[in-house]
C-alpha cells in the first residue's frame, strides 16, 4: 500500500463530495447526451442540449480538478485493469472536454458545429459508458466479495451512498430539464382560413384550382412559411439569402407584371381563381387564404406573401411533388427550435444555438433527396390551364420540364452525361463560413466540397430585379445579361455541358452579287446551352428576336429588320421566337390572360439542341445613292459621293431579348410613362457580300 | 506470485483488447453510418415523388393478343432505300390505304413508299427498290403484291395514299400525295390503273403534300379531295450545312425553319376533273404546316366539315355551313390545338352520340383526346344555339401524360375487342436522328389503349398485347382494317426506313360484331360521309364512313361494330348522305352486311 493510499482511505474517497458529484454530472451529461444523439427532436430534447453545454461548461473545471486528485490517489498502484480503464476514462474525459468547447464555441460564434468534433464528442461519449461501467462497477464487485471486514463494511456503506447520492444530482439536474420543457410555451400558428373563407371548387379542395396542398389540408399561418431573413441572418445562410432576395423565385408574388395579371384575373373570374397562380407564384398567400372571395385586387397577395413570394421555408418545406406539374405538390408546416419564433436577442441566441449545436432536425426538416430531382421543380415549371379555371378545356402552357425530359441534357442513370436543373440554375459557390457546405448526395459534389448551391436560380429576367429595386439587382442584372449570353462558366459540368452562346447566330449569305440582284440570306440560331426550349417561360410576353442590318460600304442602310420603333415595339415582318395566344373569338391575348386562351396563331421556339432558320431578302441597290435612303447613324463630317457604286455589302445579324414586350409594359405602366425593358443581345454575326460587276467607287472622303 | 502476475497481466490484456475492439468498432460504425446516405442518381424515383396520372392495367384486362403476320401473309414491305440526308422530307412518310380494288369482299392494300433520299436524280428515283405496293387480298389470310400488274409500283417520294371512287363507276380509285406532284389512278376495273393526275387536275402543283382526305363536302355526289401542305422545302444550300455547334437537329429538319405550305382542296367536276376551289372557300390554311385533315360531320347538321392537324401550328377547324362555304370555328370550337400535331383519329369513344377526336403529338406534348360536346350542347336545350365545342380530356381518361415520351403519328380508333367502346392504336416513331448514326431515325414502340369505360377512360394494354410491342420501330402511317374477315380489326403499319407490319388480332372476336358495308347505285357509291347508327343493348355505336383519319393512310370504308355478349343488333340504322334513311332490325351479329341503296 502507497503512502497516498495510507492517507486518503477507500471510504473517504466514496464519500468525497467531489467524487459522487462529478459521478452525477457524468451520469446527467452522458444520458442527455446520448438522448440527444438517439432520440427525435422535442421540446425536451432541446432543453438537453441547452442543460448539457451549460452544465458540461461549468463543471469541466472541477472534473478536472477530480481526475488530478484522483490520479495523485492512484497512480502509484500496481498497473491493473481498474487502473487500465481510469486511465482510459481519463483520456476520454479530456477528448469529451476538449470536443464539448470547441462544439460549443461553434455553436454559438460560428455558423454550425464541425461534423468530426461531433463525432469525436459522440464516440467519446460512447466510450465513457464503456469504460465507466467496468471501472466502477468491477471496484463495486471486487470489494463486495473482499469480505466483511469493518473497514470494507464502511467502504460498501459508502459505495451505496455514492451510488444514492450520483442518482440524486442526475434526477434533480432532470428534473430541471423536466421542468423547463413542461414551462415552456411554443408559439403557436393561427393555421385558420378566414371565416368567410369561398370553398368554390369544394370543402376538399381549399387552394383550387391551384393543384398545391399542405399536408394538414387546412390553412397555415403565413408567418409559418415566412422570415426569409432569418435564415440569412446571425451569420447562416447569408450568402445563400443574398442571392435569394433578388431572384425570379424571391419576386414571384411582388413582380409587377403578376401583380397586374393576378389583378386582372381576380377581378374578371372571381378572387378565387387567382389561387390557380398562387401555388407557384405566392403560396404564403395562397395557403393562409387571401386569395378569399371579395377579395380586392391588392389584398390578393398578403405582406408575408408579397415580400418574399416563394420563401425558403415555402420551398424547403415541399415534400411531395407529382409530375403532372402545375403546382401539384404537398407541403407541411415544420417544426420550429424553442424560441426561434421569440422576440428579443436572448430569444435569437437561444435558437440560432439550438439550431447550430443541434442541427440534425434543420437539415432533415429542409433538405430532402427529392430537391435534387428535376421533378422537384417539375410541381411549378411544368404548366397547363384546365376547365376549373378557362371554361375551354386543358391547354397546354409552358413546359420545361418535360422538354428537358426527352432533350440531349437527359440520360437517367447517367450523371457523366446528364445536366440537371440544379446543375445550371444553382451552380456551385465557394462558401466559406456558409453553414450549407457540402453534399454527400449529389453526384457531383462530396460531403467537405466547401461550396453550396447557388439560390440566385440565374436564368433569363433582366428587368423584374432592377425594376423593383432589389438588393443587389445591378448585379443579378449583370450577371443576367452574361447568363444570357453564355459568358458564366460552370466548372462542375464543363465536360458535359457545351461551350459558345446560348443561341449562337450564324449568317449563310452568297459570295457575291450582282447589282439589282434580289439577295437571298439567311441566319441559322442554335438552341446551344438552354436544357429546355429557348425562349422559355411566358413566352407570350417575351421576345427574342433578329435584328438585321445590311448596310453598302459607306455605311448606308441598304436593309434593316427588327429593329425598334421610337415606341419600342419591334419592326413588323421582323424574325421574332415568340407565342400570340388567341382566345375563343380569335383575338391575340396581349396582357398574359392566359385563362382565356384557346389557341395560338403563331408559335416559334427551339427545342434544346435544334437549329432554326430565318431567312431574309433584299435587293442589291446599284449605287450608294439608292442605299442612302436611309441612314443608321449619321457621321459627322461624312462626305459620301452621291452616285458611289455600291462594292460591299455588310450585314449585321444580333439576336435581341427581352423579357416583356412593350404592350403588356405601357398596359402595366402607362403608355407615356416612357418605360421599355432592357434588352440584351445574345450573340451576332458579320458577313461581307462582295458586289460584283462593277469596279470599286471613288474613294470617300472623310474629314474630322 | 507468477500466478497472480499472469492473472493480472491476462486481465490488463483484456481490458486492452477490449478497449482497443470497442474503439474500432465504435469508429467503423460511426464510419458506417455516415456513409448510409445513397448518392442521388439522374432518373432515380426519389422518396415524395408521384405520379398520379400513372395507370396500372387493371385485371380484367382483354386477354387478346396480335400476331406479326407480315411474312406469313406474304407481304415485304420495306419503306426508304439508300442514306437520308437529313432534310425534312425524307423523314415524314409514308402510309397505307386499306382498300377493295377489286370488289371481292376482301381488303386489299396499298402501301406508300419514300423513293430514298431527296438527292436522288430522276433516273435513281425510276430505279429505286422503294416502290409502292398494291397487294391483293387471297382471301386465305395472304397477299400476292399485283403493284406491277395493276401500274401503280410508283417510284417517287410518296408520303400518303387513300381509296376513293371519284369517278362513281363502282371501283375504287387510287390517289397518293407526293414529295413532288400528287397522283391520281382510275381503276379500270380490270385490276390494272391508268394514271390521271394531269388530266384530272389533281397532280398540277407541285409541293410537300402530306394527308389525303376524301369527302363529298357539297353533297353532289362526287368526291372531293382535300390534300394537306406541310411546308415550303428549301434545300440548304450545297456545302453549307444547317447545323452548328453540334447541333442534334439541323434547321433542315425543322419544320420551323420552312414557311407553312397551303393546302388544296379539289371539288370533283364529277367529269373526271377537279377544280381547284382552295381560294375560293377559304380552306388554303396558309399559316398551317398540315399533315392530316378529315372529313366528318362533327356538327351533325348534315354537312361534312373539315378539320386539320398541323405540325407546330394551330390546327384548323372549318365548319361546313351548307351554304357552299366554310367558316373557321377552331378557336370558338376550342380545337385550335397548337401542339405539333401529326395525325388524327375520329370517333365516338364514349358512345355519346357525337363524333371525337384523337392527335397525336410531337415529343414532350400531351396528345389530345377532344370530346366532342355536341351531345351535352344538344340536352341543353339551347333555341337557336348550333355552338360546337370541344374539351381536351387526354390527362383525365389516360392518354395525355403517357404520351409525352412519344412522338406519335398515324393513330385510329377501332373496336379491337368488340366489346363496344372504341380503343385507340398509335405508331410512334421519332424524328430525332440517332446520336452516333444520323443516318437513322430513333425507334419507338407502338401503343394499344383499351378503352375501360366512360368514368376511367383509356389503358396502355400494349405490354399485354404481343410480342410486337416491344419491338421499337420509326413508325409513321397505319390504318386498320379486317383483312381476314374473321370479325376482328387488323392492323397495318409503316416504319420510316424499316419493314410494313402486318398485326393480326387474334382473340378479338371472341366478342360478337358486325361489319358493315354500304353500296349506293348511284354516285358516292361507297357512302362517303354516310353515317350508321347500331344499338344493342344499351349500347348505341356510331360511325361516319370514310371519316376516321390516321396519318397518311386510309381505314377501311367496311364500317366495324363490336357488339359485345349481344347475338343481335337491336337496331342498326344508315343515313345516307342524301338524308336518306334505312333501318334494319334484330341484326343476327358476326356478319358482313353489304347493304345497298338505289337513288331515284
Amino acid at each position: 500500500m502507497s503512502q497516498n493510499q495510507k492517507t486518503y482511505s477507500k471510504e473517504h474517497e466514496w464519500r468525497h463530495w467531489l467524487g459522487y458529484s462529478t459521478a452525477g454530472l457524468i451520469l446527467f451529461e452522458t444520458i442527455t447526451g446520448l438522448s440527444i444523439y438517439l432520440l427525435p427532436f422535442s421540446i425536451l430534447n432541446q432543453v438537453q442540449v441547452v442543460l448539457h453545454t451549460g452544465i458540461g461548461l461549468v463543471f469541466i473545471v472541477p472534473v478536472m480538478v477530480y481526475m488530478v486528485r484522483h490520479w495523485l490517489v492512484y497512480r502509484s498502484i500496481t498497473m491493473n485493469h481498474y487502473k487500465l480503464t481510469g486511465y482510459a476514462l481519463m483520456v476520454t474525459m479530456v477528448i469529451l472536454a476538449i470536443t464539448g468547447i470547441l462544439l460549443t464555441f461553434e455553436a454559438v460564434f460560428g455558423t454550425r458545429i464541425s461534423k468530426l468534433w461531433d463525432l469525436v464528442h459522440t464516440a467519446a461519449t460512447f466510450c465513457l459508458v464503456a469504460f465507466c461501467i467496468p471501472h466502477i462497477v468491477l471496484i463495486i464487485i471486487r470489494d463486495r466479495k473482499s469480505g466483511k471486514t469493518p473497514v470494507m463494511q464502511a467502504v460498501l456503506i459508502a459505495q451505496n451512498s455514492w451510488v444514492k447520492r450520483v442518482i440524486t444530482i442526475s434526477v434533480f439536474l432532470f428534473f430541471g430539464a423536466g421542468l423547463w420543457s413542461l414551462l415552456y410555451i411554443p408559439d403557436k400558428w393561427e393555421n385558420e382560413f378566414p371565416e368567410d373563407y369561398s370553398y368554390l371548387y369544394g370543402e376538399d379542395r381549399p387552394f383550387a384550382p391551384s393543384l398545391a396542398k399542405t399536408k394538414t389540408g387546412g390553412a397555415f399561418d403565413p408567418r409559418s412559411l415566412g422570415n426569409s431573413e432569418g435564415c440569412g441572418t446571425a451569420g447562416c445562410h447569408e450568402e445563400i439569402y443574398k442571392e435569394w432576395q433578388v431572384s425570379a423565385h424571391r419576386y414571384a408574388a411582388m413582380d409587377v407584371a403578376f401583380q397586374t395579371i393576378q389583378g386582372v384575373m381576380g377581378q374578371q373570374n372571381g378572387s378565387e381563381s387567382t389561387r390557380y397562380c398562387g401555388g407557384c407564384h405566392d403560396p404564403i398567400s395562397l395557403f393562409s387564404g387571401s386569395k378569399n372571395i371579395y377579395t380586392s385586387a391588392d389584398d390578393l397577395t398578403n405582406i408575408h406573401g408579397y415580400q418574399e413570394g416563394i420563401s425558403c421555408i415555402a420551398c424547403h418545406s415541399i415534400k411531395q411533388t407529382d409530375v403532372k406539374g402545375n403546382a401539384n405538390y404537398v407541403i407541411e408546416q415544420p417544426n420550429r427550435y424553442m424560441y426561434e419564433l421569440k422576440e428579443g436577442e436572448a430569444a435569437k441566441f437561444f435558437s440560432n444555438f439550438l439550431i447550430r449545436s443541434f442541427p440534425e432536425y434543420h437539415v432533415e426538416t429542409f433538405q430532402h433527396k427529392l430537391f435534387k430531382s428535376p421533378e422537384f421543380c417539375a410541381a411549378c415549371h411544368k404548366q397547363f390551364i384546365d376547365e376549373e379555371v378557362n371554361n375551354v378545356g386543358w391547354v397546354q402552357l409552358q413546359n420545361q420540364y418535360d422538354k428537358w425530359r426527352k432533350s440531349k441534357w437527359n440520360h437517367p442513370g447517367d450523371p457523366a452525361k446528364t445536366v440537371e436543373c440544379r446543375e445550371c440554375h444553382m451552380p456551385l459557390m465557394d462558401g466559406k463560413g456558409e453553414p450549407a457546405t457540402g453534399d454527400d448526395m449529389d453526384y457531383n459534389r462530396s460531403a467537405q466540397d466547401g461550396k453550396f448551391r447557388s439560390h440566385r436560380f440565374l436564368a433569363a429576367n433582366q428587368f423584374i430585379p432592377a425594376a423593383l429595386n432589389l438588393p443587389g439587382a445591378e448585379e443579378h442584372v449583370r450577371l443576367t445579361e452574361e447568363w444570357l449570353k453564355g459568358n458564366i462558366d460552370i466548372p462542375e459540368i464543363r465536360d458535359k455541358w457545351t461551350e459558345g452562346p446560348v443561341v449562337p447566330v450564324e449568317l449563310i449569305v452568297p459570295e457575291k452579287v450582282m447589282p439589282g440582284e434580289e439577295v437571298k440570306f439567311s441566319v441559322l440560331l442554335t438552341n446551344n446551352k438552354p436544357g429546355h426550349d429557348f425562349p422559355t417561360g411566358p413566352i407570350d410576353i417575351i421576345q427574342s428576336w433578329l435584328e438585321i442590318t445590311v448596310t453598302d460600304q459607306d455605311s448606308n442602310i441598304v436593309f434593316r429588320s427588327g429593329h425598334l420603333d421610337q415606341d419600342y415595339f419591334i419592326q413588323p415582318g421582323s424574325f421574332v421566337f415568340k407565342v400570340e395566344p388567341v382566345d375563343q373569338y380569335g383575338n391575340l391575348i396581349d396582357k398574359h390572360n392566359l385563362w382565356e386562351m384557346v389557341g395560338v396563331r403563331f408559335n416559334r421556339s427551339m427545342f434544346p439542341g435544334f437549329t432554326d432558320q430565318a431567312e431574309f431578302m433584299f435587293n442589291c441597290p446599284a449605287d450608294t445613292r439608292t442605299a442612302a435612303k436611309q441612314k443608321e447613324t449619321s457621321r459627322e463630317f461624312k462626305f459620301i459621293n452621291p452616285s458611289t457604286t455600291v462594292t460591299n455589302l455588310n450585314i449585321t445579324a444580333r439576336l435581341k431579348y427581352r423579357k416583356v414586350d412593350q404592350y403588356l409594359i405601357n398596359y402595366m405602366f402607362g403608355k407615356d410613362s416612357g418605360i421599355t425593358t432592357r434588352i440584351t443581345e445574345l450573340s451576332s454575326d458579320h458577313k461581307t457580300i462582295r458586289v460584283a460587276g462593277i469596279k470599286s467607287g471613288p474613294e470617300l472622303a472623310r474629314h474630322k | 506470485m507468477n500466478s497472480k502476475l499472469t492473472k493480472r497481466r491476462k486481465l490488463l490484456s483484456a481490458a486492452w483488447i477490449a478497449g482497443v475492439s470497442f474503439i474500432i468498432l465504435l469508429i467503423l460504425s460511426f464510419w458506417l453510418g455516415s456513409r448510409s446516405r445513397e448518392i442521388y442518381t439522374p432518373g432515380e424515383k426519389v422518396d415524395g415523388l408521384t405520379a398520379e396520372l400513372a395507370r396500372d392495367l387493371p385485371p380484367d384486362y382483354p386477354k387478346i393478343s396480335f400476331t406479326d403476320a407480315t411474312a406469313s401473309a406474304g407481304i415485304r414491305f420495306r419503306h426508304f432505300r439508300g442514306e437520308r440526308t437529313s432534310q425534312l422530307p425524307e423523314d415524314m412518310g409514308s402510309g397505307a390505304a386499306w382498300g377493295d380494288y377489286d370488289n371481292d369482299g376482301w381488303q386489299d392494300l396499298f402501301i406508300a413508299n419514300f423513293a430514298g433520299p431527296i438527292s436522288l436524280t430522276e433516273e435513281e428515283i425510276r430505279n429505286s427498290e422503294a416502290a409502292c405496293q398494291l397487294y391483293h387480298n387471297n382471301r386465305d389470310g395472304t397477299f400476292k403484291e399485283v403493284s406491277k400488274i395493276a401500274g401503280v409500283d410508283i417510284r417517287d417520294f410518296i408520303n400518303g395514299a387513300a381509296w376513293a371512287d371519284f369517278d362513281s363507276d363502282g371501283w375504287p380509285d387510287l390517289s397518293v400525295s407526293c414529295y413532288g406532284h400528287n397522283r391520281l389512278y382510275r381503276n379500270k376495273g380490270d385490276g390494272t390503273f391508268t394514271d390521271v393526275s394531269k388530266t384530272s387536275g389533281i397532280g398540277n402543283v407541285p409541293g410537300f403534300w402530306s394527308g389525303l382526305a376524301w369527302g363529298d363536302y357539297n353533297l353532289d355526289g362526287h368526291p372531293d379531295l382535300y390534300i394537306c401542305g406541310y411546308v415550303v422545302y428549301t434545300r440548304p444550300e450545297k456545302g453549307k450545312s444547317s447545323r452548328q455547334y453540334n447541333a442534334e437537329v439541323p434547321a433542315s429538319l425543322n419544320p420551323s425553319s420552312f414557311r407553312p405550305a397551303e393546302n388544296k382542296l379539289y371539288r370533283n367536276n364529277g367529269n373526271g376533273t377537279f377544280r381547284d376551289v382552295t381560294e375560293d372557300l377559304g380552306v388554303a390554311n396558309e399559316e398551317g404546316r398540315s399533315l392530316s385533315a378529315v372529313w366528318c360531320d362533327f356538327d351533325a347538321d348534315g354537312w361534312p366539315d373539315l378539320y386539320v392537324a398541323n405540325d407546330v401550328s394551330d390546327n384548323v377547324f372549318y365548319r361546313n355551313t351548307g351554304k357552299g362555304t366554310f367558316s373557321e370555328i377552331s378557336h370558338s370550337a376550342f380545337v385550335a390545338d397548337y401542339r405539333g400535331a401529326m395525325g388524327l383519329a375520329v370517333g365516338d369513344w364514349n358512345n355519346d352520340g357525337d363524333m371525337d377526336m384523337f392527335i397525336t403529338h410531337w415529343i414532350a406534348q400531351e396528345n389530345a383526346l377532344y370530346d366532342n360536346m355536341l351531345t351535352q350542347i344538344t340536352r341543353m336545350n339551347i333555341k337557336g344555339s348550333h355552338e360546337i365545342k370541344f374539351m381536351d380530356y387526354a390527362d383525365r381518361f389516360g392518354l395525355g401524360q403517357i404520351a409525352l415520351d412519344y412522338i406519335g403519328f398515324g393513330t385510329f380508333f377501332f373496336d379491337y375487342n368488340n366489346d363496344g367502346r372504341l380503343d385507340i392504336f398509335v405508331a410512334n416513331g421519332s424524328t430525332f436522328e440517332l446520336k452516333d448514326q444520323t443516318k437513322s431515325l430513333v425507334a419507338m414502340d407502338d401503343q394499344l389503349f383499351w378503352n375501360r369505360n366512360d368514368e376511367e377512360g383509356f389503358y396502355n394494354i400494349s405490354p399485354v398485347a404481343g410480342n410486337y410491342f416491344r419491338k421499337k420501330y420509326t413508325g409513321r402511317g397505319t390504318a386498320w382494317a379486317d383483312y381476314d374477315n374473321d370479325g376482328d380489326p387488323d392492323i397495318f403499319i409503316v416504319n420510316h426506313d424499316g419493314p410494313g407490319i402486318l398485326l393480326r388480332n387474334d382473340g378479338g372476336n371472341q366478342n360478337n360484331w358486325i361489319e358493315i358495308k354500304l353500296l349506293s347505285a348511284g354516285k358516292n357509291r361507297f357512302g362517303l360521309g354516310a353515317k350508321i347508327k347500331v344499338v344493342t343493348a344499351g349500347l348505341t355505336q356510331i360511325r361516319q364512313v370514310g371519316t376516321e383519319g390516321s396519318y397518311l393512310s386510309q381505314n377501311s370504308l367496311v364500317q366495324h361494330f363490336g357488339l359485345g355478349e349481344s347475338q343481335t343488333a337491336d337496331t342498326v340504322e344508315i343515313l345516307w348522305p342524301d338524308q336518306h334513311r334505312q333501318e334494319f332490325y334484330q341484326v343476327p351479329a358476326n356478319r358482313i352486311m353489304e347493304i345497298a341503296w338505289e337513288p331515284s
